[in-house]
C-alpha cells in the first residue's frame, strides 16, 4: 500500500529546503502557503479559481464544519473533497484554536474542552476523540492533533500544563485515528516562547511516529526575536525528512524568513481577510486600494502579475469598485492568494537553482524600500540561517 | 441594434454582480448596462484616463467587445432618479447620495464612456405623481433628448428616448408625442420604455404599449423595455415587437438566494405548430409564474445533486444543491457567485431559443407552448 505522505527533498540551502510532498490527492511543492477555506469555501473565490492559481493544498476548519454541515453528512457524501468538489489536497485543523478563541465560555479539563457554541449558545464538549472522529469524517489528507491551546504569551504553570496535556491528548488522538492509511496526523509542538517547554514538547512529540509535525502556539503577539528563535529551535530538532508546518503564519516577510529557517508549510487568513478591506500584497509592501492615491493609478496592482485582477484591471478601477461591488474583494483576494502562492513557488525554485541568497535579498530590498531599513530581527534570523542579507 | 432579442445585463460600476473574469468565461455575456450615477463621482479620473493614457473606458472596466448601454435609471438601486424643478437636469443617486446633475454633464459623461447606446436623461415621476409632475417629466425628457441628439451628433452613439408616463394610456400618448421630433435625427434609434413594472396587470401593459406603437406606426424604431427583465415580461415584449430588455433578474434572484427554475425550452415542431402565431394576449399571461428554489434547503444527503441535472452551467456541472445550501447557511459569498452563474445561464438559453424561434418565424407559437408549461 502506498504511503499516505512521501516527502522528498530536492535541494537545500542550509536549513531551507525545496521539496515535494506527495499526498493522497497529489503532489505539492514546498515551501507552500496554504489558503484557508474555513467553512468549505474561499470567500468569493471558487475552488476552480483556486486550482487555476496553482493551489494544491488548502485548509478547512473542523470546528465550523462539525457544526455545518456536520461530520455525519460529510461522511455520507464521501468527505469534504466530494462535498466541495476539490480534487487536490486538504488539511483540517483540530478545532482547538477556534474553540478557545471564538467561544465566550471555554473550560479545559483533562477530558477535553467544554465550550459555548458561538452559533447557538449550546454547551458543547470537544475531546481528542471527537476531533479526530470528525476529521476522519471530513476526510482531509492531513489532520491535526487536538492540542491544549493557550495564548503564546502565557507563562508559568498553565503553559507547562498545556504542554504536557497536549502530549497526553496526542496519544488519545493517535488511538482514535481510524484512517492512518490515507490521513496524516500531525502533532503540534507547543511550549510558547519558553525554550525549555519547547524542548520538552519537541522531545515528547518526536517520539511518536508521525509523518509530519506542526509548530503551534506562535503568531499570538510575541516579539519577533522570540518568534524566530522559537521557530529555529523547532526546525533544528524536528526530523529532517518530514515536513514542518508553522501554524497561523502568513505575512509575506514571515513566510520567507521562516522558509529559510526550515519551515515547509504555512497558513493564514490574513491574505483574504485583508483583501476584503481593500489591501493588496505587492513586492513593495501592502497597497491600500481604498486610499485616494490609487484613484488615478492606471496600472495593475503589481506589474507582471498574472492573476485575474492584474491582467484585467487597474488600481484605479479597483479603488472605485471596492465601494460598489463585492467582486472587487474577490479580485483582490485572488491577487493576494496568487502573490503568496507564487512567492513560495519562486522561493522553492530559487533553492533548487542555488540562488536563494539573491532571491531573499531582492525580496527584502523591495519590501522594505519605503521604510529604508530591514528590521534587525530579520537580519539576525537570516544570519542564523547562513543567509547574508545586505541592509538597505 | 445588434441582434434581437438584446438582453442588456446590469452592472455595478461596469462589473457584473459577483462575477470575476474567470467565472464569466462560461457565460459569454456580451452587453453591459452602465448606470450613469455610478460614474459621476469619478469624472476627473475618466478625464485623466482619456487624456493621459491609451486605455479606453471599455478596457478600464474590462468590458471590451461588449455592447455598452448607458442610462440614468437602473433597476438595482431603490431610487435612481429624482425630479427637481430646475429644467436643466435631475437628481441622480450617486456614491455619495442623490445629487443634481445637468443634462450637459450627462452628455459629457457619455462622451467619456462612449457607449453604443445612450438612453437620454429622463425625469422619473414618482408613483403618486400629480399632473404637474408628470407634465414636467415629459417636457424635460423631451428637452433632454433633443439636447443629446444635437450635442452628440458627431459621435457614433445611438440615442434612445425615454418614455415615461406609467401605464396611463393618455399620459403615454403625451409622452410619446413630445418626443416625435426625434424621428428626423440620424442618430436616433428608438425608445426605452419605463413604467411597465411587475405588479401591473398585463392588460394595462398591453394597452399602454399598443397606444405607443400606434403613434410610431410605420417608423423604423426599436424599443427596449426597462426594468428587471423578468422572463414573462420578456416573452410578452418579444411577442409585441420589443427587441431589447434590461436584465437584472438573474442577479436579483441570486442576491435573494433564489434559483430560477425554467421549464423545458426544447419543443418539437409538432408541439408548437398547433398554436397560433398571433401576438400573445394579456389573458394568456395571467396567473403564470416562473418557479424558483429558495435557499437554504433541508440538509439532506438526497439533495447532493445538481440544481438541475440537465443544466450545463458551471454551477450545475461542478456543485450540488446541498453544497450551495451549506454556503447560504454559512453566509458565504460563493453562494451568490454560483447562483448568479446558474440564473444567468438560464437567461442565455432563453435568449438563444427566442432568437432561434424568431428566425424560424415561430416565436409566438413557441411562446404559447412554453407558457402552457407554467
Amino acid at each position: 500500500m502506498p504511503k499516505s505522505l512521501e516527502f522528498t527533498i530536492l535541494a537545500t540551502h542550509n536549513f531551507a529546503r525545496a521539496s515535494i510532498m506527495r499526498l493522497p490527492h497529489g503532489q505539492v511543492n514546498t515551501p507552500v502557503y496554504m489558503p484557508v477555506g474555513t467553512k468549505g469555501a474561499m470567500k468569493g473565490v471558487t475552488y476552480q479559481e483556486m486550482e487555476d492559481l496553482g493551489c494544491r493544498l488548502l485548509l478547512a476548519n473542523t470546528y465550523h464544519l462539525a457544526y455545518k454541515p456536520g461530520g455525519d453528512l460529510l461522511e455520507k457524501v464521501g468527505g469534504l473533497h466530494n462535498f466541495v468538489n476539490w480534487k487536490h489536497n486538504i488539511l483540517t485543523d483540530s478545532g482547538g484554536f477556534q474553540m478557545v478563541s471564538m467561544s465566550k465560555l471555554s473550560e479545559v479539563t483533562e477530558e477535553g474542552v467544554k465550550f459555548e457554541s458561538p452559533y447557538d449558545k449550546t454547551i458543547m464538549y470537544l475531546r481528542p476523540e471527537d476531533s479526530i472522529h470528525t476529521q476522519n469524517q471530513i476526510g482531509a489528507d492531513i489532520i491535526m492533533a487536538l492540542d491544549d491551546v493557550v495564548r503564546t504569551t502565557t507563562d508559568g504553570p498553565r503553559m507547562q500544563e498545556a504542554n504536557e496535556r497536549t502530549t497526553r491528548w496526542l496519544d488519545r488522538d493517535i488511538a482514535a485515528h481510524k484512517r492512518k492509511h490515507d490521513q496524516n496526523l500531525f502533532p503540534i509542538i507547543q511550549g510558547g516562547v519558553d525554550p525549555k517547554l519547547r524542548e520538552q514538547s519537541l522531545n515528547d512529540l518526536i517520539k511518536r511516529e508521525a509523518n509530519g509535525y506542526a509548530i503551534g502556539g506562535l503568531a499570538g503577539g510575541e516579539d519577533k526575536v522570540s518568534f524566530w528563535k522559537t521557530v529555529a529551535q523547532c526546525t533544528a530538532k524536528l526530523p529532517i525528512n518530514k515536513p514542518r508546518y508553522l501554524m497561523g503564519v502568513g505575512y509575506p516577510v514571515d513566510i520567507v524568513v521562516c522558509s529559510c529557517l526550515g519551515v515547509d508549510m504555512f497558513d493564514c487568513v490574513f491574505s483574504t481577510r485583508t483583501a476584503r478591506f481593500g489591501t493588496a500584497f505587492t513586492d513593495y509592501g501592502f497597497l491600500k486600494l481604498k486610499n485616494n492615491q490609487t484613484a488615478n493609478v492606471f496600472e495593475p496592482i503589481q506589474k507582471g502579475c498574472q492573476c485575474q485582477a492584474c491582467k484585467s484591471y487597474t488600481q484605479s478601477y479597483l479603488h472605485y469598485l471596492i465601494a460598489k461591488e463585492e467582486v472587487a474583494c474577490h479580485l483582490i483576494s485572488i491577487h493576494n492568494l496568487n502573490y503568496l502562492i507564487q512567492l513560495m513557488l519562486n522561493l522553492h525554485q530559487s533553492i533548487i537553482d542555488g540562488n536563494l541568497i539573491e532571491f531573499v535579498n531582492g525580496f527584502l530590498k523591495k519590501w522594505y524600500q519605503k521604510e529604508g531599513k530591514i528590521p534587525q530581527w530579520i537580519i539576525e534570523a537570516l544570519d542564523y540561517s547562513k543567509l547574508p542579507v545586505q541592509q538597505i | 441594434m445588434k441582434k434581437s432579442p438584446l438582453f442588456i445585463y446590469t452592472t455595478r460600476m461596469g462589473a457584473y454582480y459577483h462575477l470575476t473574469p474567470f467565472n464569466q468565461q462560461s457565460l459569454n455575456l456580451d452587453t453591459c448596462l452602465i448606470s450613469a450615477g455610478d460614474f459621476f463621482h469619478m469624472e476627473n479620473t475618466l478625464n485623466k484616463l482619456q487624456s493621459e493614457t491609451n486605455i479606453s473606458f471599455r478596457q478600464y472596466i474590462n468590458q471590451e467587445n461588449k455592447t455598452l448601454y448607458m442610462t440614468s435609471i437602473d433597476s438595482y438601486k431603490i431610487k435612481c432618479v429624482e425630479g427637481q424643478s430646475n429644467q436643466d437636469g435631475v437628481k441622480i443617486a450617486q456614491l455619495e447620495g442623490i445629487k443634481p446633475i445637468t443634462n450637459q454633464q450627462y452628455n459629457k459623461l457619455a462622451r467619456l464612456i462612449n457607449p453604443e447606446i445612450l438612453v437620454s436623461l429622463t425625469e422619473q415621476p414618482g408613483m403618486d405623481a400629480g399632473q404637474k409632475s408628470m407634465k414636467r417629466s415629459y417636457q424635460k425628457s423631451s428637452k433632454f433628448l433633443k439636447e443629446s441628439l444635437d450635442e452628440l451628433k458627431d459621435t457614433q452613439i445611438s440615442i434612445y428616448g425615454a418614455i415615461q408616463g406609467g401605464l396611463d394610456t393618455d399620459l403615454k400618448i403625451i409622452a410619446a408625442e413630445e418626443q416625435k421630433f426625434a424621428i428626423d435625427y440620424p442618430n436616433f434609434r428608438g425608445f426605452t420604455l419605463y413604467g411597465f413594472n411587475k405588479g401591473s396587470s398585463w392588460q394595462d401593459k398591453e394597452d399602454a404599449l399598443s397606444v405607443l406603437q400606434s403613434i410610431y406606426d410605420g417608423y423604423n424604431l426599436s424599443y427596449i423595455l426597462a426594468g428587471y427583465g423578468d422572463i414573462l415580461s420578456i416573452l410578452w415584449g418579444m411577442s409585441w415587437g420589443i427587441e431589447g430588455f434590461e436584465v437584472e433578474e438573474p442577479f436579483r434572484f441570486a442576491q435573494d438566494l433564489k434559483v430560477i427554475l425554467i421549464p423545458n425550452f426544447d419543443a418539437k415542431d409538432s408541439d408548437i405548430e398547433q398554436f397560433s402565431g398571433d401576438k400573445i394576449n394579456f389573458y394568456e399571461l395571467e396567473g403564470k409564474k416562473i418557479n424558483y428554489i429558495n435557499f437554504p434547503i433541508n440538509s439532506d444527503v438526497k439533495e447532493n445533486v445538481p440544481l438541475n441535472p440537465d443544466c450545463q452551467c458551471f454551477a450545475c456541472k461542478n456543485h450540488t444543491k446541498l453544497y450551495i445550501s451549506h454556503l447560504v447557511e454559512c453566509k458565504e459569498m460563493n453562494a451568490q457567485v454560483l447562483l448568479t452563474i446558474h440564473n444567468t445561464h438560464q437567461y442565455q438559453k432563453l435568449q438563444q431559443k427566442l432568437q432561434e424561434m424568431q428566425n424560424q418565424k415561430q416565436l409566438n407559437q413557441w411562446i404559447r407552448w412554453f407558457l402552457q408549461q407554467l
